[in-house]
């Protein structure tokens, strides 16, 4: 008898506690469409709101289902992504395809998978995060802390002045390896919301000596990412100056590839002043004359 | 010649009257030559002034003063035409007045010669389907000048591939810096959204609207031009990249000072 009493006050005790637990969970959703002082004092404080997962808490490992209002794993890049490219090739992917174009996985759930993909002719440094959804979506990134910069392919960069990404490649490279085209490209920064254009600007030389170009940003340009990339085919030594300044030097090397992406900062390219962007570019071997050295500077910012 | 002078007929007459007379020849033969002998002598005597002009042994000499009429004006320096058939001329300092305006217009202008081809068009009247146009260039841009290449990107939020439908979460809604005429409200988001106040001096009536489109996830806005000693019932809204909105409870503030109410 006395185990008997003792199950249904466990009995009872375990509903009451499902029934408080639940209307505390009510009162939370509650804030969350109309929060304010009073919602948050009669709620109990924000230790309440806890009790309703943040939009963008749940990370890709905690859950194999969709996110509540989210496509699954979109919210890992809100968390690691900065500079993006991404596409939907319009049909389900086979991830399974997908998994053998990687050089290494990442995360690898049902509905998704992100890794890095290799770019053909460059170090593992250079290797795209790539998340493909089996319902289309392709993202490709680099993390939030890589510059804007690292996305040229500066590799294939011609005296025309056509610039491709590397960005490009590896999504170009995903769709071959699933088997499904890729119509268009769209690109998008996660670190910078109000930033709606990347402007590009390459300079470079092909002979040896001096090049220069002169860039003036307005003071009501707002600015939210300034960088750089500088590099060198076959060049005995090239130099990259900003206003007088070394910010970059790339030493001899023949036959090869020399790189350096950085950030800048906005005291360095001050508003409403021109500034003059030199490049030295000396050829590695005299009588050969198809070394060069280039220099890129990239902008994010929002134009009215 | 004949015309000028009565005393060189004279002259004449008396030269010519001696060689005619031949009764008394001697007699006249001695006297002519005592008459050279005294004028000989006399001119020996009394020599030719050096201002004179001497004429010795002309058959004729004729002496003969000019004087020009009274009245006519002194003779101007001028261009003599002979054996002209026709000679016109025209004043070029009077300007016919027809022209008068015409030269009044002429303006400075450039001067080509030699050219194959000269074209030139107005530049200050644009065409009206341009007008349009150039309103829509925006005044911000930026400049770059000698580079080999440049390029843009536009950078596109992946509205679809986020598929968010959750709103925003808004907390920590504040008021600052009140003065008589102006306050700052802040709140905070959990993701990135839009700024926007509606405010009125009724509560629920909020006839007036603060916004800032850039999305942050710290909010600020200034409310100006408010009214002295008023009460002000306000509401915070934000709305995320997905479109999604949320708003915030009703609070109040008094412009003539004091906290946040409800």
């Amino acid at each position: 008898m006395r185990d008997k009493d003792i199950c249904k006050i466990l009995a009872i005790s375990v509903i009451l506690a499902v029934v408080a637990s639940s209307v505390a969970v009510f009162s939370a959703a509650n804030l969350g469409e109309g929060l304010g002082e009073k919602g948050i004092d009669e709620g109990g404080g924000k230790g309440v709101i806890s009790l309703v997962p943040p939009p963008f808490i749940g990370v890709a490992g905690a859950s194999e289902s969709e996110v509540s209002g989210m496509r699954a794993g979109t919210n890992f890049l809100e968390e690691e992504a900065g500079i993006s490219a991404y596409t939907n090739v319009g049909m389900e992917i086979d991830l399974e395809k997908a998994k053998g174009v990687y050089r290494t996985i990442e995360v690898e759930k049902e509905n998704y998978t992100i890794g890095s993909v290799s770019l053909p002719g460059y170090a593992e440094s250079e290797d795209v995060h790539v998340y493909v959804h089996k319902d289309g979506w392709i993202v490709a990134y680099y993390l939030m802390d890589e510059p804007i910069a690292k996305i040229i392919d500066y590799q294939n960069y011609k005296e025309n002045g056509d610039v491709t990404f590397k960005l490009d490649t590896a999504l170009g490279r995903m769709c071959d390896g699933v088997g499904l085209p890729l119509f268009y490209t769209t690109f998008y920064d996660f670190r910078y919301p109000n930033a709606n254009k990347l402007m590009i600007t390459v300079d470079g030389q092909w002979v040896e000596g001096w090049d220069t170009f002169d860039m003036k940003i307005p003071s009501d340009v707002r600015v939210y990412d300034r960088s750089y990339y500088h590099w060198s085919w076959d060049s005995e030594g090239s130099t990259f100056r900003l206003d007088g300044t070394d910010i970059s030097g790339l030493g001899p090397c023949g036959d090869c590839w020399l790189a350096r992406y950085g950030k800048l900062t906005p005291s360095q390219l001050m508003p409403n002043a021109f500034h003059t962007i030199s490049l030295w570019h000396d050829e590695y071997d005299w009588h050969k004359t198809y070394g060069h050295a280039c220099v890129a500077i990239v902008l994010a910012y929002r134009e009215a | 010649m004949r015309c000028h002078c009565a005393c060189i007929q004279r002259s004449v007459g008396i030269a010519n009257e001696g060689r005619n007379e031949g009764v008394t020849k001697r007699m006249g033969l001695k006297f002519f030559v005592l008459i050279a002998l005294a004028l000989l002598v006399l001119q020996a005597v009394a020599p030719v002034n050096a201002s004179d002009i001497a004429v010795i042994g002309a058959d004729t000499i004729c002496n003969v003063t000019t004087t020009y009429p009274s009245g006519i004006p002194d003779v101007t320096p001028r261009i003599l035409v002979e054996y002209a058939n026709s000679i016109s001329q025209f004043g070029l300092y009077a300007m016919p007045e027809n022209l008068t305006n015409v030269a009044r217009r002429v303006m400075p202008r450039i001067i080509v010669e030699y050219a194959n081809s000269i074209a030139h068009r107005a530049l200050q009247e644009m065409p009206a389907n341009l007008l349009n146009t150039t309103k829509e260039v925006p005044k911000r841009r930026l400049i770059v000048e000698y580079a080999e290449s440049n390029s843009y990107i536009p950078l596109m939020y992946p509205l679809e591939l986020m598929n968010d439908t959750i709103p925003p979460v808004i907390g920590d809604v504040s008021v600052m810096n009140v003065t008589n005429n102006s306050v700052v409200i802040t709140w905070i988001t959990d993701e990135f959204a839009d700024s926007v106040v509606r405010y009125g001096e009724n509560s629920t009536v909020y006839t007036e609207i603060c916004r800032d489109e850039l999305f942050v996830k710290e909010h600020e806005i200034t409310l100006t031009g408010l009214a002295p000693a008023t009460r002000y019932y306000f509401v915070v809204n934000s709305t995320d990249r997905s479109g999604n909105s949320a708003e915030s409870l009703e609070f109040w503030f008094d412009t003539s000072g004091g906290g946040l109410r409800i």
